[in-house]
């Protein structure tokens, strides 16, 4: 009996029994590698994925820190517009006008710019004020003639984007614009980056502080998430509604005026297409961080992935097609990583074995310490 | 359409047995064409599950036998059940909001086609039209959506729908409960209706908890209990007095209640549960905390109801009743008027609004997955803490440890399981109690004078159901007036002092102290009149 009681009372402690966590080391491990998982952060490992692959494709010229500083600048604005969005759709609305604003405010700063005696200053006030005055239409519009917003905003953005055509004569405007204008809003500022870089990344903590650190944050979430429960925990649904719509026109018409200065001119039909980019970025972003919340650290590493992306296929001089379906595959690759991971009701049935402890999701609930 | 002559549908020996529960035993019934036969019994006593089995979404247990005319088969598929001649409304009444009556009563057996499977639009009206004239509504506007119709239209659209004779032959035309969606002012019309389509040879098996209907149309009545079939009865040799004695079954009820094991009840709380479930109805005494005169809503017509502070009062009724609007009518949640509202006697004349409702104290936890519960993608301390964010704000700035040290506190106070920090576990990962207790906790949070609760037990487990009890009564002790709302009797024998009983969007009966059991709530509810053990002390 003692002889095979002997094998068993030694392999008990052993290493196949899984020990206890004990104290705060090990809720510290599984608090990492629950940050670090796929389905918190999986646009991380794709920005890696596609930074690995370019530097084999292109080993002289994409792993400089030029191209940190390249794709930075270039996607600073639609940065920029993707944060302008995230704000309305963390509210529950869609406002698809952000492009045509954005568009408006870049004509107009130009135009005012060109055809009369303002200064810069007084110049992009006005147009910050136009930016108020959209963000004002868009809230008759959608919280007081109660308009479903995406229908709503799609109507207030035609009628924006006729005024910018109006306004411009349909004519790039030039004139004023390309000198000190430029120079001063979207000049080179520190380490060579251009000034719209501090913009989005300026814009990204105030937004994300706000959206997450102050109680009118948690009402925008909680009016996009249930509106009824908002209304029954008496939250002002109607004036955060406006607050939403407003700060979404305002960014979008910053990153107009950004635009204009960047280029040194005014195109009007330059800020439609920044619309899809922004909404791409912003849902992506929702997917990382924080579980589906729109959230503006995750939008600005989106719009970081899907530049890098774009940026080294262009230099690795692949077809003009080629950065619209990468955009496309990305978003979709990069959702379908974070919803396949984390998400109970998909049909996903788990990582294989050899995966699961980098990707384990949360410990199973503990019953109550006595 | 009309069978010249009468066809029966015997079913025999039919039994229907769930994992875990008995829905239907050994029910033997026999239904006849050109009849009205009603089928009643509580909630769970198999009734749904007697008409699922005949529209052939259940199988019954082997042994089973169902006859119509000269067929014979132990179970039916859907296809069958038509071919037989059975048609159902079921309690939603199945219509697409979405869609035109056009389209709803297509839905039942598909569009008019041309050649090419065009729709013929045309034949498509004209039979819409009919078959909408038969039931006595060819006036309504069939190409509108159905979303804009009344609910008595909607009703109507699915009754054309199920005796669209472009079906087949129909024999038995079964409505499970269609009244429970409707105001009262439009039962009138459904009862003609019923009748025309008896009167046209169907045989409609109507089931409903209104026994003023049954008397009105019925012709035979049958009664299920505990999935057994009490007996058949003409309506010509019953009183509304014995089929509620038949329906609610002998006193012995109480014995179920007694059967909750004391250990599961949460330990901070225990003592309290184990005090007398009916508490004194002293609190009564004293000037109410709220007074409310000539509340209107759709489903309720000028209601009106004192509460006292410490006072438990139950809000009882069938569905319809006006009892699922009373608890979001008295917060301003739904379109409401009132005549005259007094909160501590001050009288209040601004319009209510959750908002205004909240800052006069007058609050509303609704039922998990009602309407307005709680987020499910929040945290648990971000749902304790959304109405009362302003007072965890410092410069502009939500103090987290703030919000989880009040959330650890009310995990702890209404022993809400959830693991460890649980006050940052998903809503939607808890269980259903716990998600119950967290909704009541987000509202006593704010130290409500009038709290409203809306269906406080439903899809919650005993131990949970007796936890949230003795919350209840906890708060109700310390000078809180709780109203309560449900459809579960259970609740109200457990802890109200006082049950108004709601018919037709107004107060039939109020039933205090000992009357507060669950056998005397069903015979007044179900009955709709002032019962005679009702104490005739006025409502108001």
């Amino acid at each position: 009996m003692s002889v095979s009681d002997k094998p068993m009372a030694t392999s008990a402690p052993g290493s196949s029994v899984p020990k206890p966590p004990s104290g705060s080391a090990a809720r510290g491990a599984t608090a990492w590698t629950r940050f670090l998982s796929p389905r918190k952060i999986g646009a991380v490992y794709f920005l890696i994925l596609i930074v690995i692959f370019f530097s084999f494709l292109d080993p002289n010229t994409f792993p400089q820190v030029e191209t940190i500083r390249s794709i930075l600048n270039e996607y600073s604005i639609s940065g920029i517009m993707a944060l302008a969005v995230i704000i309305t759709l963390a509210s529950g609305l869609f406002d698809l006008s952000v492009g045509y604003t954005m568009g408006l405010a870049g004509t107009l700063v130009a135009w005012l710019l060109a055809n009369t005696s303002m200064s810069a200053t007084e110049a992009i006030l006005l147009t910050m004020a136009t930016g108020l005055v959209i963000g004002l239409v868009n809230a008759l519009v959608v919280v007081f003639l109660r308009i479903d917003s995406i229908i709503a905003t799609l109507g207030t953005g035609a009628i924006i984007g006729a005024i910018t055509v109006g306004i411009s004569g349909n004519q790039i405007i030039v004139k004023n614009v390309a000198g000190s204008f430029s120079r001063h809003i979207a000049g080179l500022s520190i380490g060579n980056f251009t000034e719209p870089v501090f913009y989005m990344l300026g814009l990204m903590i105030i937004i994300g502080l706000v959206m997450e650190q102050t109680s009118v944050g948690r009402y925008w979430y909680a009016l996009g998430f249930e509106l009824d429960v908002a209304r029954l925990a008496g939250i002002r649904v109607k004036l955060l509604q406006t607050a939403a719509l407003l700060a979404t026109a305002l960014v979008a018409s910053w990153a107009g005026i950004a635009l204009t200065a960047r280029i040194g001119a005014a195109s009007p039909d330059a800020g439609p297409s920044y619309l899809l980019p922004a909404f791409a970025a912003a849902f992506l972003g929702a997917t990382q961080f924080r579980d589906g919340r729109f959230n503006a650290w995750g939008t600005i590493l989106a719009t970081i992935l899907l530049g890098a992306g774009q940026y080294g296929i262009l230099l690795s001089g692949a077809p003009v097609w080629a950065p619209d379906a990468f955009y496309g595959v990305a978003l979709i690759g990069a959702v379908a990583v974070t919803s396949l991971t984390g998400n109970a009701t998909s049909r996903w049935r788990g990582w294989p074995p050899w995966m699961r402890r980098f990707v384990t999701a949360k410990p199973p609930p503990e019953p109550e310490s006595p | 359409m009309t069978t010249a002559t009468t066809t029966s549908l015997r079913v025999e020996h039919l039994s229907k047995t769930f994992p875990g529960q008995v829905a239907l035993s050994d029910v033997t019934l026999t239904l006849t064409t050109g009849e009205v036969h009603c089928v009643l019994g509580q909630n769970g006593s198999g009734k749904s599950t007697f008409i699922k089995v005949l529209s052939g979404y259940h199988t019954p247990d082997p042994g089973t036998l169902i006859r119509v005319g000269d067929t014979e088969a132990a179970r039916l598929n859907p296809t069958e059940s038509r071919q037989l001649g059975l048609r159902f409304v079921h309690q939603q009444a199945g219509i697409v909001s979405q869609l035109s009556a056009v389209e709803n009563v297509a839905l039942g057996i598909g569009f008019a086609r041309r050649r090419a499977g065009v729709i013929d639009w045309k034949t498509q009206e004209t039979r819409t039209r009919e078959l909408l004239s038969l039931v006595g509504r060819g006036d309504i506007d069939i190409w509108g959506p159905m979303s804009r119709a009344r609910a008595i239209d909607r009703t109507a659209v699915a009754i054309a729908r199920a005796i669209d004779p472009a079906g087949g032959e129909i024999r038995f035309l079964f409505l499970d409960e269609p009244t429970a969606a409707l105001p009262p002012t439009e039962v009138d019309y459904l009862c003609e209706l019923i009748e025309t389509v008896r009167d046209r040879g169907i045989g409609v098996v109507y089931v409903t908890h209104r026994l003023d209907e049954v008397f009105r149309i019925g012709d035979r009545v049958s009664v299920l209990r505990d999935a057994k079939l009490l007996g058949t009865w003409p309506i010509g040799e019953i009183n509304q007095d014995q089929l509620v004695d038949i329906i609610v079954g002998p006193p012995l009820l109480e014995g179920a209640q007694a059967d909750i094991p004391a250990e599961v009840t949460t330990a901070d709380l225990a003592g309290e549960v184990a005090a007398a479930a009916t508490p004194d109805s002293a609190a009564q005494a004293g000037p109410p905390v709220v007074s409310v005169r000539g509340l209107r809503s759709e489903l309720l017509h000028d209601l009106s109801f004192d509460l006292h502070a410490g006072e438990i009062v139950g809000v009882a009724g069938l569905a319809g009743s006006g009892r699922e609007e009373l608890p979001y009518a008295l917060i301003g949640a739904i379109p409401a008027t009132v005549e005259a509202l007094e909160v501590h006697g001050q009288p209040v004349s601004e319009p209510l609004t959750p908002r205004s409702a909240k800052k006069l104290g007058l609050l509303l936890a609704p039922g998990n997955r009602q309407l307005g519960s709680a987020i499910s993608k929040f945290v648990v301390r971000e749902n304790l803490t959304l109405p009362s964010m302003p007072s965890y704000t410092r410069l502009l700035r939500v103090v987290r440890d703030r919000e989880r040290s009040v959330s650890r506190r009310w995990i702890r106070d209404l022993s809400i399981r959830a693991g460890e920090r649980a006050e940052e576990r998903s809503f939607a990962e808890l269980s259903g109690g716990n998600q119950q207790k967290v909704i009541i906790a987000k509202w006593l949070n704010m130290r409500p004078t009038v709290l409203a609760l809306d269906e406080p037990t439903s899809g919650v487990d005993v131990g949970a159901r007796e936890a949230i009890y003795a919350i209840v009564r906890h708060h109700a002790r310390e000078g809180m007036a709780i109203l309560l709302a449900s459809s579960d009797f259970q609740d109200f024998a457990h802890v109200c002092s006082r049950v108004l009983v709601l018919w037709e969007g107004a107060v039939v009966a109020e039933l205090t102290g000992d009357q507060v059991t669950e056998d005397a709530i069903l015979a007044t509810v179900m009955g709709g009149r002032r019962n005679t053990t009702t104490s005739e002390v006025p409502v108001l």
